[in-house]
């Protein structure tokens, strides 16, 4: 079956190809089963119709078989999903309505220039602070850290403060590398 | 009455140096409601904790950074991701258990669509041209592709009775099935001895690292 037909086949809503892009989306699915139960359905209909516009636009660039597009598509979206639960627990300082405040350098970047330099910083930060951030991203309170890491609160609070600090120096210095050259 | 009196609470309102401490508890949402009130309380009306307020939400969003979803996918399916070096992933994959874990999921060797492979067969036997070549390519290409995919290690074998297995959506992918190892996969090749006949033997996916077989028709 070539990759050509079944396109044009789901384009003109073929009963039979829709079901086979379904069955793959559906085996695609399953790591993702439980976690994502109740908006499966939404999603599986969702990403049915972006991939036929996508298809329709000819954003199918053709790196692979359409079958592997199609799941990598769904992998895709199961992933976006679950990060915007757990983002949802977290804080949106805009949302505070303090005062107003310069807008954030980051504001400016580029998103692919922003998560390249980000993983750099966290590539070069010590595991010690890697490990505190990844205590905060779980929503740990900082009685809790102090306990799992057996540290005085005011110990903790202050090496979250340092690690802070020193994650804003490397963003610096490797901004600085890049703008000198 | 609206005016907030700082020792209202506790003995001690919040100084600058315990505000700036707490910060990280106040972004990922942990404060007690009390400590959380006199932090912002304090915000409102420091400029300075303000600034540090606005550092550490930069630092959060930096650190709190992964490998777009979208590159991860990718990643799973054997693709080059987009927008980030391979060499950057992987590196943050070293680090980084959360991403790993959605790796994980996302790979396919874990599942085993014999839905899909159903529905293909079903399909292709209903296009008589598409069938005479498939037969004809696929006699002519077995023999090297069964050559090849022998050597890449990526030969799957799906020996069940054509009629009366019913698809298991639930079946666990068996160590010698390893569904799309790599990225291009091509379509299924059908060798089936007359199609729906309810048959012996069926090739029904016959799958090749570069799609070998899947052109074999076209
Ligand atoms: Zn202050
Ligand atoms: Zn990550």
């Amino acid at each position: 079956m070539n990759d050509e037909e079944l396109i044009s086949g789901l384009l003109s809503g073929e009963p039979e190809t829709v079901e086979l892009v379904r069955a793959w989306m559906r085996a695609s699915f399953v790591p993702y089963r439980s976690r994502l139960a109740s908006d499966l359905e939404d999603l599986e209909q969702e990403i049915l119709l972006e991939v036929t516009s996508a298809l329709r636009e000819d954003r199918f660039e053709r790196r692979s078989s359409l079958r592997t597009y199609v799941r990598t598509y769904v992998s895709h979206k199961c992933i976006d999903q679950l990060r915007a639960r757990a983002r949802r627990e977290w804080l949106d300082v805009d949302a505070l309505e303090l005062p107003s405040s310069a807008p954030s350098p980051l504001d400016r970047m580029a998103s692919t220039e922003m998560t390249d330099l980000a993983l750099r910083i966290l590539e070069e930060t010590p595991e010690a602070c890697r490990e505190l951030w990844q205590m905060l991203r779980e929503g740990m309170k900082y009685r809790e850290m102090s306990e799992r890491l057996g540290v005085a609160e005011g110990t903790l609070r202050v090496r979250v403060l340092r690690c802070r600090k020193a994650a804003l120096e490397l963003r610096e210095t490797l901004q600085g590398k890049k703008t000198n050259g | 009455m609206e005016t907030t009196h700082k020792n209202q609470h506790s003995n001690a309102a919040i100084d600058c140096p315990q505000a700036v401490e707490l910060l990280p508890w106040l972004l990922n949402g942990t404060l007690e409601s009390e400590e959380r009130e006199e932090l912002l309380g304090h915000l409102e009306s420091c400029d300075g904790c303000r600034r540090e307020l606005d550092e550490a939400a930069v630092a959060w969003q930096l650190l709190n950074r992964h490998v777009p979803s979208l590159a991860i996918a990718e990643y799973a399916h054997g693709l080059e991701p987009s927008d980030l070096s391979r060499e950057r992933l992987e590196k943050h994959l070293a680090l980084c258990p959360s991403c790993r874990q959605e790796i994980e999921f996302a790979t396919p060797d874990q599942v085993v669509d014999l839905d899909a492979a159903r529905i293909e067969r079903s399909i292709a036997a209903r296009r008589p041209d598409h069938l005479r070549r498939t037969i004809r390519g696929v006699a002519a290409g077995v023999a090297a592709s069964i050559t090849l995919a022998l050597v890449s290690g990526a030969i799957i074998l799906d020996w069940r009775e054509n009629a009366g297995t019913a698809p298991n959506p639930t079946a666990e992918a068996r160590p010698a099935e390893r569904h799309d190892s790599k990225p291009a996969l091509g379509a299924t090749g059908v060798f089936d001895d007359g199609f729906e006949s309810g048959a012996i033997t069926t090739w029904s996916s016959v799958t090749l690292d570069d799609g070998g077989i899947a052109n074999a028709d076209s």
